[in-house]
């Protein structure tokens, strides 16, 4: 009777973590691992191309910025953020 | 978190997205070169940034002479950051290339700071640098690094990707730097390997480093740099080589942090971050491993972030009106199943 309960409950058990283990790859997309052009393909899909702060195009030289001000007779607007030692995206 | 609040609430609104293209030049400053003005022309008027600035972040607008028209570090509602164009814009029409006083508010146009002065120099400002001279906002890439870059998305319950793309919470992008020394150990490693062996673990910091959701602020591998305790770290790469010169990498990812202690400064500063992911994906070399052709590599799995809440500095009406609390953002509070996609490409 004990060896009986025992191997329903480590049954049990492990059908629990196999659905939650399912459950998560579904969740976070597929785990299985993918080929390479596969790869490329999701990552392009998934990039947007249009993001909405991304149609401003920002100029990152303040002599470049006043010459057109100067030239175009418009004010400058300046976003003052921090920064990575790389061109960052994230902000 | 300035700068991702701003981009999320205010340069992404299609009105002012309108505005800033027909009435603007827009400029995108490092508050670092604000903070230590470079040498150079250029530099001079960065002086008059640091000379009239509110704060260390911040929206402002200059003429022609780069005179501060007006600062603003937060707007009182979504209408007040167009009013505030066109009050830039009027006091550029009277006053294009002179001097004049630096208007400064915490909220536009509700909670106004006192005036800078004008000083009278007017600089006489070149059309480009000298040859000689690097603009101090040009890209630094270190020599012999390849640039990469990075795609991050969260997931609802049904494994669809979230769509609230404004907002670094559900949607990165951002740029990663393999170094020479990065390559060098790779190739070495790959070069010695008769079958799997660990990725060099500075690259493989780099890949884990960069995959993360919302602000800079947020980053578990951020260390002192954003005042982040590291609580977990644990990264495990591995690759193995095949016959045409691929790589098959694989691995593991483990990091949390929070909100360091103790430090008078810090207060109402609250967040924790995890994120644990699994990864898998590809390295080509070179032929005779000369170098890095291509990576592909992508991480899947949960995020939790929280940053805010109760007893911190985050006001809780920030949800309501983001504009008004640009400087310490809104409540945080997401736990999600994540994606990310880690590309870089010799050029």
């Amino acid at each position: 009777m004990y060896m009986l309960r025992t191997t329903v409950t480590i049954a049990a058990a492990l059908l629990c973590i196999n659905g939650v283990a399912k459950g998560a790859e579904h969740l976070a997309g597929s785990a299985q691992p993918h080929g390479y052009e596969e790869l490329k393909k999701e990552r392009d899909a998934m990039r947007l191309p249009n993001v909405a702060w991304r149609s401003i195009q920002w100029e990152t030289c303040l002599l470049k910025g006043l010459r057109a001000s100067r030239k175009k007779n418009k004010p400058l607007i300046l976003w003052i953020f921090i920064d990575l030692p790389i061109d960052d995206k994230r902000c | 978190m300035f700068a991702g609040a701003a981009r999320e609430v205010v340069f992404s609104n299609p009105e002012v997205i309108k505005r800033v293209r027909k009435d603007f030049i827009p400029v995108a400053l490092k508050a670092a070169n604000v903070q230590s003005p470079p040498a150079g022309k250029e530099g001079e008027i960065y002086k008059e940034l640091l000379r009239t600035r509110p704060a260390a972040q911040g929206i402002c607008t200059m003429n022609s002479a780069g005179k501060v028209i007006t600062w603003s570090l937060s707007f009182d509602n979504e209408a007040s950051v167009l009013q505030y164009l066109s009050h830039a814009r009027k006091r550029f029409a009277n006053a294009p290339k002179g001097d004049l006083d630096a208007e400064r508010f915490r909220r536009f146009p509700s909670v106004k700071l006192q005036d800078v002065p004008g000083n009278g120099l007017l600089l006489q400002i070149p059309n480009r640098h000298p040859k000689d001279e690097q603009c101090p906002g040009e890209l630094r890439q270190a020599k012999g690094s390849l640039k990469g870059t990075i795609v991050g998305r969260a997931f609802d319950g049904k494994g669809q990707p979230l769509q609230g793309t404004r907002s670094q919470d559900n949607y990165v992008e951002d740029v990663l730097e393999i170094t020479a020394n990065m390559k060098s150990d790779l190739l070495q490693a790959a070069r010695n390997a008769s079958g799997r062996f660990p990725l060099p673990a500075s690259l493989a910091r780099e890949f884990v480093a960069n995959a993360y959701l919302g602000m800079l602020d947020v980053n578990p591998l951020g260390g002192d740099r954003i005042r982040a305790e590291l609580l977990t770290q644990s990264i495990e790469f591995w690759a193995e080589k095949n016959e045409t010169g691929r790589l098959t990498v694989g691995g593991s990812s483990k990091v949390s942090a929070k909100n360091r202690e103790g430090i008078a400064t810090d207060a109402g500063r609250k967040w924790t971050h995890l994120v644990d992911l699994k990864w898998h994906g590809f390295i080509d070399l070179e032929p005779e491993y000369k170098g890095i052709r291509e990576i592909i590599l992508s991480g899947h799995g949960n995020e939790q972030l929280k940053w805010g809440g109760p007893g911190s500095r985050v006001s809780p009406d920030a949800a309501k009106n983001p504009v008004a609390h640009l400087p310490s953002g809104r409540w945080l509070n997401i736990s999600s199943p994540v994606r990310y996609w880690i590309t870089a490409k010799k050029s």
